[in-house]
């Protein structure tokens, strides 16, 4: 759009017809762009909205995956070569979990992460092939998709190691990633649409059960290695295998002929999907939002009635309610299927917690929408909302977690003493951790978010990337830490390190309580998050 | 209905509202520069002016939700920035922006409003309050799905809900029907036959002046002009105003 020097003739509007005399006569139009056009416009916005330290830390995170994928690869192709040959065997499970976890993270998360919200993009000529290509851009901003891709890049590199040809595998690898990713979002789209439909909730509901009930069952009777065998991703691992070593091209040029044809066949689908998607109602949200709920009596405690608003908060959220499933059911179907050992059960309640604290634990005090500064007129200590809000974080988590453990242990024997402990453990200690970063991210950097639509977040892409990174780093570590323990340390160590784990989150909760206590903190806080002024 | 909150300690000869140069900065932009406001027991005032004159920024303060930079600040004869939380419990407050937790239901919210004021007996002006703005029938579903003009009204309930000693409305007819606009007129009235003091900001100066007797023109977060909010109203008055506004 330009705007001209003042003349007042007769120009066309983008209607075709003509203002004489208007303000408006000299705005002239050209081609609206498509949707690369539109999302270059939309990543533009999102960039110029940040200021400052979180430019750097953006620029820093764009550059960190492929310069993490470049040593990925290098250490990949130039580490010990010991036992890699019966590591290679793992090579098409570990594509087809590649596949099935992108499926499963773009349906679970309604289709994917936006560029803008709904609310926010309104009003402006966002086609739906932008929006699917957004969420494609989008995609590497979950950890879990970007350590599967530095994995299966590492892996892929180690297994030929540094011959000429590893470009061919690692090329093969780049499409298979990029293929799994669109087919993904596709998939994605298409249970949104489902669910969109009348009964498509209970539709969803059933085929997702039903799936994670098979693959249960086709673990507990020993048939996981020979289904994995057949998989269909072995075809393409043995085309790239033999293309790196130079003995056959043939089976190359068909595996990226296909991936390449899925891959556009894949896209126009999601554009197509996207689109009708956009003209349907999202029944489920607005069944929510129309129906009538029980009245209960008055919560006894102040403490009680805030957590009673903060529980309806969470569990009346479509995408909060979905998360939390998905948090509990799927870690612990996938570790019930592959047999997760007890000395590894302890790195799941972690899992699950960052997750949690990713749902809307990193920006707690969102939960009240445009409520946050009405709740702030009423009269009672600061404190007791805060504590209620970080109780329901942590609750979220145990729950998460014990699902996840329930699920992770049906095929494990009785544990040990010193495993239990070292499970309970990692279970507190990692809750408490994830509590303890999701008060401080909540208080020093809230964004308003309405966690009303499925697609909705508590943060911006971009935060939301560092925040995933950062828990999972840290819970991970402490996972890992109660993994050594559950091995048959004294269960007395594990609990006095539980109590450090705890004692530690417990300062940082007070240090951040202490901020919350500040009346000009708290109110910017509430204000951001209510969308008004502070 | 009765509070088992702690004796309010006003002085009954205070003015329900007294401000006294109040500055209020946020970053490097001064929102509010020096208001002087004082509103009487069963006065009612309007602050009226253009957008970012520091009209919401004021009753915000007054509702103990954002610190005073500078200046006095008493509700009710406590000073907000001494203890804001027995302005909250003098207070009533009704939000510009939403104001409603989008889960909740309009019951929840006054549950919660209910315990938080320590008030017993609460139920029967609960259900009236809801009546009278048309919202009986949805007072078990969530906000979320409310029209704006619902949930200004439900945020006009809440604010009024507790019979607060100073009622602060931002911007309360703001997309309500006519209904809804009459509902809020007679709330008000209601509130100021009873010793309550009013406080209104509205861009809708001939709803104002039905509300209040006395209008503030703000701009540029200073006052512009004090009127009688009658005489802001008709051809002439629409002139005098936008004199002011300029």
């Amino acid at each position: 759009m330009t705007r001209g020097s003042g003349a007042r003739g007769a120009v066309p509007t983008v209607l075709g017809r003509s203002r004489r005399g208007s303000a408006n006569a000299d705005v002239a139009t050209r081609r609206p762009p498509g949707p690369v056009g539109q999302v270059a416009a939309l990543l533009w916005l999102r960039i110029a909205a940040l200021r400052g330290p979180a430019r750097r830390r953006v620029a820093l995170g764009l550059a960190a995956l492929p310069a993490l994928a470049v040593g990925a690869t290098l250490a990949g192709a130039f580490a010990p070569r010991g036992r890699v040959d019966s590591i290679a065997l793992l090579m098409p499970s570990a594509w087809l979990f590649f596949l099935v976890s992108a499926v499963v993270a773009a349906a679970t998360g309604a289709g994917g992460r936006q560029l803008l919200t709904r609310d926010q993009a309104v009003a402006l000529p966002i086609s739906p092939a932008a929006d699917h290509l957004g969420a494609l851009l989008l995609a590497p901003l979950n950890i879990a998709w970007s350590i599967q891709v530095l994995s299966l890049l590492a892996l892929t590199s180690w297994v030929v190691g540094p011959l000429p040809g590893l470009w061919a595998a690692l090329a093969l690898t780049v499409a298979w990633i990029v293929s799994c990713t669109v087919v993904g979002q596709a998939a994605g789209w298409a249970v949104e649409l489902l669910r969109t439909t009348a009964a498509g909730v209970w539709a969803v509901r059933l085929v997702a059960t039903g799936l994670a009930a098979a693959a249960v069952v086709v673990a507990l009777t020993g048939h996981l290695a020979p289904a994995l065998d057949a998989a269909p991703t072995q075809g393409v691992v043995i085309a790239a295998l033999a293309a790196a070593g130079g003995s056959s091209w043939t089976g190359w040029f068909a595996a990226l002929g296909v991936l390449v044809g899925v891959v556009g066949v894949s896209w126009f689908a999601g554009a197509w999907l996207v689109g009708l998607l956009h003209r349907r109602p999202a029944l489920q949200q607005v069944r929510g939002e129309t129906r009538a709920h029980r009245r209960r009596p008055i919560a006894p405690t102040a403490l009680r009635a805030n957590l009673r608003v903060d529980h309806a908060a969470v569990w009346r959220s479509a995408p909060l309610r979905r998360g939390i499933a998905a948090l509990g059911i799927i870690p612990g179907a996938a570790a019930a299927a592959s047999g997760l050992h007890w000395s590894m059960v302890p790195l799941l309640p972690g899992l699950v917690a960052s997750g949690a604290g990713l749902l809307f634990g990193v920006n707690a005090f969102a939960l009240d929408g445009s409520g946050a500064m009405w709740r702030e007129t009423l009269p009672g200590p600061p404190r007791t909302m805060f504590a209620a809000r970080m109780l329901v974080v942590a609750e979220v988590c145990v729950a998460g977690g014990l699902v996840a453990l329930g699920a992770a242990t049906l095929r494990e024997g009785p544990p040990s003493t010193s495993q239990v402990v070292a499970v309970v453990g990692a279970l507190v200690a990692t809750t408490a951790q994830v509590v303890a970063r999701c008060a401080r991210w909540s208080v020093d950097r809230p964004y308003a978010a309405a966690l009303r639509e499925a697609r909705d977040q508590p943060a911006p892409p971009g935060a939301m990337a560092s925040y995933s990174a950062q828990l999972a780093a840290a819970t991970t570590a402490t996972g890992l830490l109660y993994s050594f323990l559950a091995g048959g340390l004294p269960a007395a160590t594990t609990v006095l390190l539980t109590c450090a784990f705890v004692l530690v989150a417990y300062r940082r909760l007070r240090l951040v309580a202490q901020a919350w206590s500040d009346h000009a903190t708290r109110t910017r806080v509430l204000a951001t998050v209510a969308g008004a002024r502070a | 209905m009765s509070s088992a909150a702690e004796p309010l300690t006003a002085l009954d000869d205070e003015p329900a509202v007294r401000v006294r140069d109040l500055v209020v900065r946020f970053g490097e932009v001064d929102a509010v520069r020096g208001i002087d406001l004082t509103v009487p027991p069963g006065g009612s005032v309007a602050l009226v002016g253009r957008n970012g004159a520091g009209k919401s920024t004021t009753l915000r303060v007054l509702a103990g939700v954002v610190p005073a930079t500078g200046g006095t600040v008493r509700v009710g004869g406590v000073d907000v920035r001494r203890s804001p939380l027995a302005v909250k419990r003098l207070v009533g407050y009704c939000p510009d922006v939403g104001g409603l937790v989008p889960r909740a239901t309009p019951w929840e919210h006054l549950q919660l409003a209910a315990r938080l004021r320590g008030l017993v007996g609460w139920e029967a002006r609960a259900r009236d309050l809801l009546e009278r703005f048309d919202l009986g029938g949805v007072a078990d579903r969530v906000t979320a799905g409310f029209s704006h003009g619902m949930g200004r009204r439900l945020s006009v309930v809440l604010a009024a809900f507790h019979a607060p000693r100073v009622l602060l409305l931002d911007e309360p007819f703001d997309g309500v029907d006519p209904l809804g606009v009459d509902a809020t007129q007679a709330l008000i009235e209601a509130e100021r036959a009873d010793g309550g003091a009013v406080v209104v900001s509205t861009h809708l100066v001939g709803l104002a002046a039905d509300a209040c007797e006395v209008a503030i023109v703000l701009r540029g977060g200073k006052v512009a002009g004090t009127a009688p909010a009658s005489s802001l109203t008709g051809p002439e008055g629409e002139h005098r105003y936008r004199a002011m506004l300029s």
